[in-house]
């Protein structure tokens, strides 16, 4: 449920400046910025390709050896986490940032005992005898509203179900109470009915810890229901952001707003039987190699400029409200939209 | 439990395999011309028509083939293996003795060649592409290539000829009466040269079969959660990688006792290792069915237990295995 | 039906950019080539006692690799060998690939009974230690190149046969066959035209070491003195030099060279291959 929080003067938990990341010779993601503060959930939106995956892994440095960091800063409580040294990074893994993926069935390793995949998690980062950890292992379980925890811990993932492992990875992600959560499309692999439940499960160890939540994912449903703020890419760069209730009900970029369309559970009550249902034409490669917005080939108010300009992410006055469309910007007397 | 299962049913599976075993085995042989008899009598020298007859009659040779084949089965189900007529002794006993030194050097091969190939193999996993990779590539290749009985006799020339640290042959020194550790440290220095003949071949096998499946895994998400984990390099290549990759030779370590044991027959013969391979040939030789027939018959039954016990241990290792 | 390949990588290209593969190549070439040369440039007998025994290598030009304890040239003993080997080799394996190929590909595509039947006749075979098994036979028979051509074939044909199965087993349920069904092709159309030439290619690679393999087992054969007594090869001239192992190793050292070189370059070949045909199965 989102969240009325002041804007707040103490520093971000996350602050990611102009990043810039790249698979072999595709740039995929460009200049990205976004913070995220202790106790919210931002969500990063957007079809499949836009970066957002690659953001995620970025910023535990677990790029495949295909991608890499080709420039930006990555602060996390102040420290550049692409400064760090391998030593100091492992400490920050799993233990101040932690991650859930995508794929609950193959994240697990399938010859380790479920509780033995929790107490290593623990007893990396926290000096505790083995029974100890064990002991931790069963209340996280409790705490992921695992049944039958105490025979669980010697269980083996493939007893499990896909709903149940990613619970699991959730009790792993959360062990060592980290200060940042990152959920790559937590829900996408599960069913409707265990999405809500995994969900919900995430918001509630976000507020018991204070975590800030990065939540990835193409959903604008769950961005809706479990989101604080949104920030929406497209090809790799950021084309609205801002809080969640304002930008979903009025949004201002092209992109954000077919995406709206696209979405039954969150824009009209349309139904595919009242006729052709919204959809937004072409599709994100038509994007390569367009020097302004990348957008434009599949935008129908695009200007002509809109294909050399590329457009910046500008304030627009609301709270936060950043748009990257000089085009839809609301007309103010100061704030002169120029293009860069 | 799971194990148990397991058990019971690699065991049914496998009866009919061995009853073909029996029938091949022994029919195979009859095929051969000349038999025991002749071999007996070409060696005494004297071939005369009455001792001929006399010989087939005392082993029952003369008897219509059913016969003599129901006399095995029986024969088989007491665990007697029938008579030789060369050694004079029960084929049984004959195997007997010479049972233990094949098992040891076997086994000490295998031992080799899963320390140095799994160990290679993990190595060259984690500089893939690389130099060392490359060069231990290369030298897998080699091992691979190079038959055992000649490898098997330059490391007689290198080892005993030039160098004289190692004999040339034999399981130990005999009329020393040594005992207690200088005879273990005897023994050992026989065991050497031909276990590692014999296990070069599959040092080369387990080298690139552990390579392989330690990349497939390092691709493989769990890897990735275990890095975000914060777990460091040796941890996870260790214990999250290793266990997985070491599936694969589990499978075909089953398939690999049939060609160790090829292979002790030609290594047996170079340093003149009192094994079944050795007697193996000898048997081949004079035409001694019972022998021949009796190693032949036993290295099938221990290529099915071992096989069930790679079963077995498949089972053990693999969670998701016994679960089905 | 095509197969499914595209035609811009095509696999003798790969292979052809594979430095392994081309070195291995090179070698083997060499080898047939000797073995092709050898009744031209050295006519006689090898078995003839042409000069005096023990002579080492490089001390006379007209026996470069020197003669053995009779006097019998080395190098026309190498040259005469190699040809036993690829032609035992060849001929091994090509009988172990057509049984194989057979009971595999029958196995795979009727299913049923005829795989139950088929699969434990398979591992029958399999549970014989191979190389022993070969001894058997051998002896059975008269020692003779055509006794052990067909003993090392009939050893050889189960790891083909598994291979073709599976490969057979998975593209029985693929849609080209089932259209091919669909269109009224009969059984053996579908299985020579459709299905064999995309099973080929683990087929193809797994030959190479199967000619290998073969090699090895001629070799060791001939070591123990069951080769065929009217010819040289390499493992028997290995066989009788293993008495002056200690005054004239050459005697062992340079056929056993010229083996273990024959037998690197098919696993070159081999690998080479396996990289043309199969690229996503190398993990690098």
């Amino acid at each position: 449920m989102p969240l009325e929080f002041p804007i707040s003067a103490e520093p971000p938990l996350l602050d990611v400046r102009d990043l810039v990341i790249r698979f072999g010779d595709t740039i995929a993601v460009r200049g990205l910025d976004f913070t995220i503060r202790r106790g919210e959930t931002l969500a990063l939106v957007g079809e499949s390709g836009c970066g957002k995956s690659a953001t995620a892994l970025s910023l535990l440095r677990l790029l495949p050896p295909t991608g890499r960091i080709d420039s930006g800063t990555l602060l996390f409580e102040g420290r550049d986490i692409r400064e760090l040294r391998e030593t100091e990074l492992r400490r920050l893994r799993g233990a101040a940032i932690s991650m859930v993926f995508q794929e609950p069935m193959t994240s697990l390793n399938p010859v380790l005992s479920i509780g033995r995949q929790i107490t290593e998690a623990i007893r990396e980062h926290e000096p505790v005898s083995a029974r100890a950890a064990r002991a931790k292992a069963v209340e996280l379980l409790d705490l992921v509203r695992i049944p039958n925890a105490h025979r669980i811990v010697h269980e083996f993932p493939h007893a499990l179900s896909g709903g149940m492992r990613q619970r699991v990875m959730i009790a792993i992600a959360v062990a060592c109470q980290p200060r940042l959560l990152i959920a790559d499309e937590p829900t996408t692999a599960l069913d409707v009915t265990i999405q809500a439940q995994v969900l919900e499960l995430l918001d509630r160890l976000r507020r018991d810890l204070n975590m800030g939540l990065l939540l990835i994912t193409h959903d604008l449903g769950l961005v809706a229901d479990w989101a604080d703020r949104v920030v929406v890419m497209y090809a790799g760069r950021k084309c609205e952001e801002g809080r969640v209730d304002r930008l979903l009900h009025a949004p201002l970029h092209p992109y954000t707003k077919g995406l709206i369309a696209c979405s039954p559970s969150v824009g009209s009550d349309l139904h595919f039987r009242d006729g052709r249902m919204p959809e937004i034409a072409g599709n994100v490669a038509s994007a390569a190699g367009v020097a302004g917005c990348p957008f434009a080939p599949r935008c129908a108010s695009a200007r002509d400029d809109c294909w050399t300009a590329r457009p910046d992410p500008k304030p627009t006055g609301g709270h936060d409200h950043l748009l990257a469309c000089p085009v839809h910007a609301p007309a103010t007397g100061d704030h002169v939209l120029t293009f860069s | 439990m799971r194990i148990l299962k397991t058990l019971r049913r690699t065991a049914w599976q496998a009866l009919p395999t061995i009853a073909a075993i029996v029938v091949i085995d022994f029919f195979l042989l009859r095929l051969a011309p000349g038999d025991a008899a002749d071999a007996l009598a070409a060696e005494s020298g004297s071939a005369t028509e009455e001792t001929m007859t006399a010989l087939r009659a005392h082993f029952g040779l003369d008897q219509p083939l059913i016969r003599q084949f129901l006399a095995y089965v029986d024969n088989l189900a007491h665990f007697s293996l029938g008579f030789s007529p060369l050694y004079n002794m029960p084929v049984s006993r004959l195997i007997g003795e010479r049972l233990p030194g094949s098992l040891l050097l076997m086994t000490t091969a295998l031992g080799i060649a899963l320390l140095v190939g799994i160990s290679a193999g993990v190595i060259m996993s984690c500089f893939a592409g690389r130099l060392p990779d490359r060069l231990l590539s290369v030298i897998a290749l080699l091992f691979y290539s190079i038959p055992g009985f000649w490898i098997g006799l330059m490391l007689i020339v290198v080892f005993s000829v030039w160098l004289g640290w190692l004999p040339s042959g034999g399981a130990e020194t005999i009329g020393t009466g040594l005992t207690g550790l200088p005879w273990m440290l005897d023994r050992v220095r026989h065991l050497i040269l031909p276990a590692t003949s014999l296990a070069l071949f599959f040092i080369a096998i387990y080298a690139r079969l552990v390579r392989a499946s330690m990349l497939e895994v390092r691709d493989q998400d769990y890897i990735r959660t275990a890095t975000a984990k914060g777990l460091s390099r040796h941890v996870i290549t260790l214990r999250h990688m290793l266990w997985n990759g070491l599936l694969p030779i589990t499978t075909v370590a089953g398939l690999h006792v049939g060609a160790i044991l090829g292979g002790a027959v030609v290594v047996e013969t170079v340093f003149s290792w009192p094994g079944l391979g050795r007697l193996a040939f000898e048997a081949v030789l004079k035409r001694d069915f019972s022998v021949l027939l009796g190693i032949l018959l036993l290295s099938s039954f221990m290529v099915i237990i071992v096989n069930m016990l790679v079963d077995l241990l498949q089972a053990w290792l693999d969670p998701r295995i016994a679960a089905r | 039906m095509t197969q499914s390949r595209s035609p811009r990588r095509s696999p003798l290209g790969l292979f052809l950019r594979n430095p392994t593969g081309i070195a291995g190549l090179s070698i083997l070439l060499l080898v047939i080539v000797a073995a092709l040369l050898a009744p031209w440039l050295f006519p006689d007998d090898p078995l003839d006692m042409v000069t005096r025994p023990f002579l080492w290598p490089l001390t006379d030009h007209a026996f470069p690799l020197g003669s053995d304890s009779l006097g019998r040239d080395v190098l026309a003993g190498v040259m005469h060998g190699a040809r036993v080997s690829v032609v035992i080799g060849v001929a091994a394996t090509a009988i172990g690939l057509l049984i194989g190929t057979t009971i595999g590909g029958a196995a795979g595509y009727f299913g049923g009974w005829v795989d139950d039947v088929l699969v434990r006749v398979m591992e029958v075979f399999q549970t014989f230690p191979p190389f022993l098994l070969v001894v058997v036979l051998v002896s059975i028979a008269e020692p003779s190149v055509l006794t052990i051509t067909l003993a090392i074939g009939i050893v050889s044909w189960t790891t083909i046969a598994r291979l073709v199965r599976a490969e057979f087993r998975s593209l029985r349920e693929r849609d080209f066959v089932m259209a091919a069904h669909g269109l009224g092709y009969s059984s053996l159309r579908i299985v020579l035209c459709e299905i064999l030439p995309n099973a080929m290619a683990p087929v193809i690679v797994t030959s190479s070491v199967m000619v290998a393999t073969a090699i090895l087992n001629e070799a060791a054969l001939s070591f123990l003195g069951l080769g065929d007594p009217n010819l040289v090869s390499w493992g028997s001239m290995i066989g009788a030099g293993r008495d002056q192992l200690r005054t004239a190793w050459y005697l062992v050292a340079l056929p056993g060279a010229a083996l273990a070189l024959s037998v690197l370059s098919l696993n070159l070949v081999g690998d080479g291959l396996n990289d043309a045909l199969n690229p996503r199965a190398r993990g690098r």
